[in-house]
């Protein structure tokens, strides 16, 4: 049985090492940001149209970084590579249950209407808060979980303390810039994480050189594996 | 191999090891490609620490055997070289498995 728990391992240290990178925490912390990034600007006076274009963009600027970074810092890092079945269940699972959860947004964002948000909890926290938070724990646990992302556990703690953290402190605590303050403080440990990933990954994982030969074909391959050590060194010298 | 025995109902020696696996870089290359459905040369390297010249090397031989399939592609410009197991090298990598297993429980304390 050690064989096969060892090649377990073995997959697993290999799908990990695409989360090495620290894309995945940078492009989260940008999307809790982004939440904050709309009641900033309206704190700071700007029409609600504007608001919604700013949350949109910093959004947006997620959404680019983390395209961009795994195809321009990671694939030419660590390469290509496309795992078992089990995991592309897993992946599946993961897009159903942030679906499911863009789809509890709307529907708070829809029962926001009727006045839901009147009701509140322990007479500070509005009930779509805590929905919300829950919403958070339950879809990022899952995902966590589906996508054998362990950080995620932890993100989750964070999106879920950001919206009721705001409330808190633009409510009964008063404050100004409650709401890009809590968002600000809840996305800080993500982005910072995520950075430091990202410098020890490039650190650790140099791009290689850049005429790094391809084997072409069967010949190709077939010639170079011939070659004596030492032998291409003392062509080129 | 049920009980460890071949076809014909005998134990295995470790003469009939798969030496084409047994070489500890292709044993390393071999069950990286088993637990994945395909990768890339560069993901292998990585993966395994090898040379880019030893790891061709090998996969070359390994090729030659008809357990690795390459497929060749094009990303953009750039020549891009995909490895997978074929299922002969599939079967050949769990049948070796399984000798080892049986070889190595055998021993004694």
């Amino acid at each position: 049985m050690s064989e096969t728990i060892s090649l377990k391992e073995l997959e697993r240290k290999a799908y990990r090492s695409f989360f090495k990178d620290g894309i995945w925490d940078i492009y989260l912390g940008l999307l809790l940001l982004a939440m904050g990034g709309g009641p900033a600007l309206l704190a700071l006076g700007a029409p609600l149209v504007w608001a919604a274009i700013g949350g949109l963009a910093v959004a947006a600027l997620g959404m680019f970084i983390f395209f961009a970074g795994k195809r321009c810092l990671t694939v030419p890092r660590l390469g290509t590579v496309r795992f078992g079945p089990a995991r592309k269940v897993g992946r599946k699972r993961a897009v159903v249950v942030f679906s499911a959860s863009v789809l509890v947004g709307v529907a708070l964002f829809a029962l926001s209407w009727t006045g839901i948000t009147r009701i509140t909890v322990l007479e500070a926290i509005p009930l779509p808060a805590l929905v919300f938070a829950a919403n958070c724990i339950v879809v990022f646990g899952l995902a966590a979980y589906f996508l054998d992302f362990s950080r995620l556990y932890a993100y989750a703690v964070l999106y879920a303390a950001a919206f009721p953290l705001a409330v808190l402190l633009h409510g009964p605590a008063q404050l100004p810039y409650g709401w890009p303050l809590a968002y600000s403080i809840a996305s800080a440990p993500m982005l910072i994480i995520g950075l430091v990933l990202l410098i020890r990954f490039l650190r650790e994982y140099p791009l290689g050189p850049p005429n790094t030969p391809e084997p072409c074909s069967q010949r190709q391959l077939r010639v170079r594996s011939t070659v004596a050590p030492g032998t291409e060194e003392r062509m080129d010298g | 191999m049920a009980n460890g025995r071949d076809d014909s109902g005998q134990r295995p020696s470790l003469a009939d090891i798969d030496r084409l696996i047994h070489e500890p870089a292709r044993f390393l290359v071999m069950a990286h490609l088993y637990v994945v459905e395909a990768a890339d040369f560069l993901f292998l390297q990585r993966q395994t620490n090898l040379t880019w010249g030893n790891l061709s090397s090998h996969m070359s031989k390994l090729e030659d055997a008809g357990y690795v399939h390459v497929e060749k592609s094009f990303k953009g410009k750039k020549p891009h070289t995909m490895l997978r197991l074929t299922e002969e090298g599939r079967k050949a990598f769990r049948d070796y498995r399984d000798r080892m297993q049986e070889t190595l429980s055998a021993l004694p304390e």
